[in-house]
């Protein structure tokens, strides 16, 4: 590849300078998924690379699978238009060590032993219809015209389960989306419990018995609220909404005690445009404190570069956000001491439709299953609540943090315990 | 006229010679795809941003019993190709490998056609649909060049461009101008599209979404514009897939579930509606495969892999990418017409609601639960168009719902435009559809 991309050089500096830059991906992933009468593996290599240079005073963008084919696009692209209204950032330079090329790894099967957890966590009334889980590993290099050069290497994993609950006549499906570990590993008992929560509790369950109370989140459901929050810090495209509608006159964002941090050090030691990055609380026991900047966002707001440029595909320019964005509590505690504080109210053990969050207008409707709670008690399955409210008094109203934090590949990565809010509405 | 690659010239003998080997339970094949995708984004009729993405991929993929393995390369040429059978022979651990060339060459540059004679022309069409309303619309151009070469079959090649726009226009409404959202699939060789898009424009200026929202509660439905194509896409194209895990509708298989009127079929063969092709991604020629024949349920989708000689696949194997297996998937979900005009279609319904599109769709398998998302609908009151309402969903039990289908439609059939990006499972595929107004009693309505 390394050839190749001298032609691109070559076609960027005659065209833009030294105001150019190039991003070239490779990766390397093994995937295998085990249903009832198939077995499908796969082993993929992919390659990707992108360009953003400048000409007069406007930034272009242009991406391929292969050096030979991003040099036709860069040229049919410099034809079409520029990629956006302003010209190219400023650019960072330095230099980072290169990585090795990716290795495949392999990923195990673990169908049946979750398929006997899973019968014996429900008794036999949920059956695993599929399990697929892939893992491998990406390696990233960046370059640009002001003399920045480096590269990263991470590993990722994740998978899917797919079960059937049946009681009776009645069935329905559930889907678990769960980490895995870069060598393939995955914590199967876990995997078969909230399959089978997930199975069962919209069969057995009824409607919420109480219409208010207090709320306690499992870590997935969390999870989703603040991936759907994150979109508040990132660039400044939600500047004035934040300020407009969730911070109050002393800038608290959150109820005392709870933290929103960005912790790329999993990532390596520069983000996608070549940023060096560092940990940052984005929210301080409850107060705001910074905002998220690719350079594009920082040049407009006049604010420092934080490291926070993404790339979620080679196909897109890099964007503001957060490689991991995590939940954390001054005073934490464990999910069972959170659920014995509960006077009455509802456990949100997995949502049964995608949430609903609406930062304009300041509103989230989440449509859950779980349990209801009575006196740190659970008292009856509930099949399916509607919880909904103002998003700005979801986050001043937590009154608990779990000690619980567990990683969800959701939008972006984001890590989250339980969470119990001490007022919510249940339709 | 388009910014399409050219895919390299490639010996086909030779590629079936290495696939073949390998074939020994009947199913092996190299599947390599070019694609690019053209993004404008156009205001006013001006482009105001553009990007440009290239890519290509091929894979291999054999089966032994229950197993199925696939490698994939980045790189669509022979050399490439020669990568991914030699990876496949070493997970097969078979011993037929291609030789090793020397030194493989690089891939070659494509020759790119020149987009921006396309880029003009579609700017002008766009803005002749909008007729001088002010609009912010976004525009991806994909096309792809798909090859198949399956071991002991002749290879086979189609190319497809598709576009997508989405975005708001300015309308002018009774209470002030306001911003409509819409969005518009349709395959490119279709000319007569951009007339229709316009006369949707207009209807939507007219008639978008109510300050009042739906009633939640039962009530009867008259689906209009097509969007019947994108009803029976849910309630039944997707339990019908051969691989659906424990669906409702396996076991009722030559059951009558509608009346005796209701023609529904998958017609991948309609070029075109979005989701056609000529052959599928496994070789097999496109046709038309009937799911309700006279109301009575017929077979399922299939691909190769779930196929025998007593039920050959469908040509519904579908990848949304060299990337992955092929499944059985539906392309096009066509609806036959009636004899009924709009008027009595309203008539008949009586009292209910009128919806033109939906925004969204989702249905559990297992249990049979579904749920369509409008973004606009219309009260109809004694069969006269009432209010505008504002957006909600429509839900059912797929069973329930198919018998709760009327027998009278209307007299001409419409295109989905709406019904474009199916994901199943994390995966992308095009789909279309095309139906009549038809008549659905007793549907769950709540407001969003």
């Amino acid at each position: 590849m390394s050839l190749a991309l001298d032609a691109v050089r070559g076609e960027l500096s005659s065209r833009s300078g030294g105001r150019w830059e190039i991003y070239a991906k490779r990766a390397a992933a093994a995937e295998l998924r085990v249903a009832a009468s198939v077995r499908e593996e796969s082993e993929r290599q992919e390659d990707g690379c992108a360009a953003r240079w400048e000409e007069k005073a406007r930034a272009y963008f242009a991406a391929a699978t292969s050096p030979a084919l991003l040099l036709d696009a860069i040229r049919e692209t410099a034809r079409l238009g520029p990629g956006g209204s302003g010209p190219l950032p400023p650019l960072p330079t330095g230099t980072f060590a290169q990585p090795a090329d990716p290795a495949t790894p392999a990923a195990g099967d673990a169908f049946e032993d979750v398929a006997q957890l899973l019968a014996s966590e429900s008794k036999g009334q949920a059956r695993l219809t599929s399990l697929a889980v892939t893992c491998g590993e990406i390696v990233e290099r960046l370059e640009n015209g002001a003399g920045f050069s480096g590269g990263r290497a991470r590993r990722f994993g994740y998978g899917n389960a797919r079960a059937i609950g049946i009681a009776s006549e009645r069935r329905v499906t559930a889907d678990v989306v769960f980490p895995v570990a870069p060598g393939g590993g995955f914590d199967a008992a876990k995997v078969a419990q909230s399959l089978a929560d997930r199975s069962l509790l919209p069969l057995k369950g009824r409607a919420c018995p109480f219409p208010r109370g207090e709320l306690l989140l499992d870590p997935s459901v969390s999870a989703a609220v603040l991936a759907a929050t994150l979109p508040l810090f990132c660039g400044d495209a939600h500047r004035m909404l934040l300020s407009r509608r969730y911070l109050d006159r002393n800038g608290r964002f959150s109820s005392e005690g709870v933290s929103l941090v960005d912790d790329p050090s999993g990532e390596g030691p520069f983000d996608a445009e070549g940023v060096p990055v560092r940990r940052k609380e984005v929210v301080s026991d409850g107060v705001f404190r910074t905002r998220l900047h690719d350079l594009a966002s920082s040049a407009r707001s006049g604010e420092n570069p934080t490291g926070n440029a993404v790339r979620l595909s080679f196909r897109l320019p890099p964007r503001a956000g957060s490689a991991l964005f995590a939940l954390e509590g001054r005073r934490s505690a464990s999910a069972t001491e959170l659920l014995a504080s509960v006077t009455r109210g509802l456990y949100a053990t997995a949502l049964a439709a995608p949430p609903r969050i609406d930062l304009e207008n300041d509103a989230y409707r989440l449509e859950v299953e779980g349990w209801a709670l009575q006196a740190g008690r659970v008292r009856s399955p509930v099949a399916a609540a509607t919880i909904r409210g103002r998003l700005s008094e979801f986050w001043k109203g937590i009154g608990g943090v779990g000690t619980d934090r567990r990683l969800f590949p959701l939008q972006s990565l984001v890590a989250a315990p339980t969470l119990f809010v001490t007022k919510a509405t249940f339709a | 006229m388009s910014h399409r690659p050219t895919p390299p010239t490639l010996d086909l003998p030779l590629l079936s010679r290495w696939i073949e080997p390998l074939a020994k339970e009947g199913l092996a094949d190299l599947f390599f795809e070019w694609k690019s995708e053209l993004h404008l984004s156009l205001s006013d009729g001006s482009v105001g941003a553009s990007a440009l993405t290239v890519e290509s991929a091929v894979s291999a993929r054999a089966r032994r019993g229950n197993r199925v393995v696939l490698a994939a390369s980045p790189r669509a040429d022979e050399a490439g190709a020669r990568d991914v059978v030699r990876r496949l022979a070493a997970m097969l651990s078979s011993s037929h490998f291609p030789k090793s060339a020397d030194g493989s060459p690089a891939e070659p540059g494509r020759a790119i056609e020149d987009p921006t004679r396309w880029t003009k022309k579609i700017s002008s069409l766009v803005a002749r649909a909008f007729e001088d309303r002010p609009h912010k619309v976004e525009i991806r151009r994909r096309h792809a060049t798909r090859l198949v070469v399956p071991a002991g079959r002749a290879p086979s090649q189609h190319e497809r461009p598709r576009l997508s726009l989405h975005g708001e226009f300015l309308a002018d409404t009774r209470g002030g101008p306001k911003w409509r959202a819409f969005n518009f699939h349709l395959p490119e060789a279709d000319d007569g599209a951009f007339e229709e898009l316009r006369h949707r424009l207009r209807a939507l200026a007219g008639t978008g979404p109510g300050p009042v929202a739906p009633t939640a509660g039962t009530a009867d439905v008259v689906l209009e514009n097509g969007s019947a194509a994108f009803f029976f896409h849910e309630v039944l194209s997707h339990p019908m897939e051969a691989d659906a895990p424990a669906s409702k509708l396996a076991n009722l298989v030559k059951a009558r579930l509608c009346p005796r009127e209701i023609e529904v079929s998958d017609e991948p063969s309609r070029l075109d509606l979005f989701g056609g092709y000529p052959v599928d991604d496994e070789g097999v020629p496109a046709r038309r495969t009937a799911l309700l024949s006279a109301g009575h349920l017929a077979g399922p989708l299939r691909d190769r892999l779930r196929s025998d000689p007593l039920h050959p696949s469908t040509g519904n194997g579908r990848r949304p990418s060299a990337f992955d297996h092929a499944a059985p998937r539906g392309s096009n979900l066509v609806v036959g017409p009636g004899g009924a005009s709009e008027e009595e279609m309203l008539h008949r319904l009586g009292t209910g609601i009128r919806v033109e599109e939906f925004d969204g769709g989702s249905v559990d398998l297992a249990s049979g639960r579904f749920r369509l998302r409008f973004p606009a609908a219309q009260a109809v009151q004694r069969g006269r168009l009432g209010q505008p309402l504002g957006p909600g969903h429509l839900e059912g039990e797929i069973v329930e719902a198919l018998a709760a289908v009327d027998s009278l439609l209307g007299a001409r059939a419409k295109p989905c435009r709406q019904l474009a990006w199916c994901a199943r499972e994390g995966k992308v595929l095009p789909v279309g559809g095309e139906a009549p107004a038809m008549i659905v009693r007793r549907m769950q309505v709540s407001p969003r």
